[in-house]
């Protein structure tokens, strides 16, 4: 049972998918935390369209890959017994996409996945989509690094 | 529509905004990467941060499917390279070039741009139509031919002030007999119909005179003044 002196953490959360190895990981992590507040889960991933076609090409329905990083998520929450509403978007810039997301959601958390990259000797490679939706979110941001393997610490 | 934008200073900003707002498919490219951040920042993420000249960005840009390009950077060398590329390379069916150098006008429209913008051009034809600088006034030129809208006083006891022309070729002369400059020519008639509409519309504003049009030339002559399409010198 939760403490009724501790302050909600969010009451809806998006949950970012990136297709990589930290999806698994925060959406238990969101999935865990939500449950003590009953607070409602969406994952959305964005799929980034080039400007060499339109926005609305039929480009993202159809990739088996895409379909798979929502069916993983939804897993990952059943196995936590909990639900997440799964969106698929697509869009010019993830981090304008996820940031007008949260917003149309009204969500008060956005969770990321910050996943360590093996190749290349191995590290955290920022990006730009993280930086730009630490500036331009209007909700709290949760940022989840995975660990270090310990190969590579 | 989808509309390219290339050069994000002034023009092309505001350009990219009101098309945004009105809810056209917009990317602007603009090479100077703080500029570029600027402009993401303020109208969201329609910039690419490239230089429109090269095709290879283009090409990134969607030139390919792009309706309209507008080239707008303060470069007139810049803008005819990327209009003409994406004319000939992309096939994009209509493009536009902010001419700063009116001198380069008749190249651009040599090598096939579509439409030409000239600020400068605008200023100095709204700047002669206020300050009378010469005898006759430029009060517009007709696109694609060689042919202007000029105005002219006529002289205090012409035989034409207050009254309605009944010729205009006799009308015409009038004029032409006032500065030598003003040449009647077969080329006027092909635009006659459309110099007579505007013609009888600034006639009708400005003066009770009787507009009239023939085959090789147009005047019309009001109170103390007289229109007529003339060749462009």
């Amino acid at each position: 049972m939760p403490n009724p002196e501790q302050t909600v953490v969010f009451r809806r959360a998006v949950v970012a998918l990136n297709g990589g190895s930290s999806d698994a990981r925060i959406v238990r992590l969101a999935a865990g935390v939500a449950r003590q507040w009953k607070a409602e889960l969406v994952a959305v991933h964005v799929v980034e369209i080039d400007w060499t076609q339109p926005l609305d090409a039929d480009i993202a329905g159809r990739s088996e890959d895409v379909q798979r990083v929502l069916d993983l998520a939804e897993e990952t929450a059943e196995d936590c017994q909990y639900k997440i509403e799964p969106v698929l978007l697509q869009a010019r810039d993830v981090g304008a996409a996820l940031v007008d997301e949260a917003t149309e959601q009204r969500a008060d958390m956005l969770i990321l996945g910050l996943p360590y990259r093996k190749r290349f000797g191995g590290d955290f490679a920022i990006g730009s989509t993280i930086p730009y939706v630490l500036k331009n979110a209007p909700c709290a941001v949760w940022v989840v690094r995975e660990p270090i393997p310990e190969e590579s610490a | 529509m989808f509309v390219l934008v290339v050069g994000g200073g002034k023009v092309g900003y505001y350009l990219a905004k009101e098309l945004v707002e009105s809810g056209h498919e917009v990317v602007l490219m603009e090479k100077d990467h703080a500029r570029a951040d600027q402009i993401a920042d303020e109208i969201g993420s329609i910039v690419i941060a490239h230089d429109g000249c090269e095709g290879k960005y283009l090409a990134e840009a969607g030139a390919n499917r792009a309706d309209i390009v507008a080239a707008v950077t303060g470069d007139d060398e810049d803008n005819l390279v990327i209009c003409q590329m994406a004319k000939h390379h992309f096939d994009v069916p209509r493009t536009i070039a902010r001419v700063n150098n009116p001198k380069n006008e008749e190249l651009f429209k040599h090598l096939g741009v579509d439409e030409l913008i000239s600020p400068t051009r605008m200023i100095l034809g709204s700047i002669e139509q206020d300050i009378p600088v010469h005898e006759l006034l430029h009060l517009g030129s007709l696109g694609g031919s060689d042919l202007e809208l000029i105005e002219a006083p006529l002289l205090p006891g012409s035989s034409r002030s207050r009254r309605a022309v009944r010729s205009s070729r006799s009308s015409a002369r009038d004029v032409r007999s006032r500065s030598g400059r003003t040449r009647s020519s077969p080329k006027a008639t092909r635009s006659s119909r459309s110099a007579a509409r505007s013609a009888r519309r600034r006639s009708t504003a400005s003066s009770s005179g009787t507009p009239s049009r023939s085959a090789d030339a147009l005047a019309v002559c009001g109170r103390g003044v007289a229109f007529a399409l003339a060749e462009r010198t």
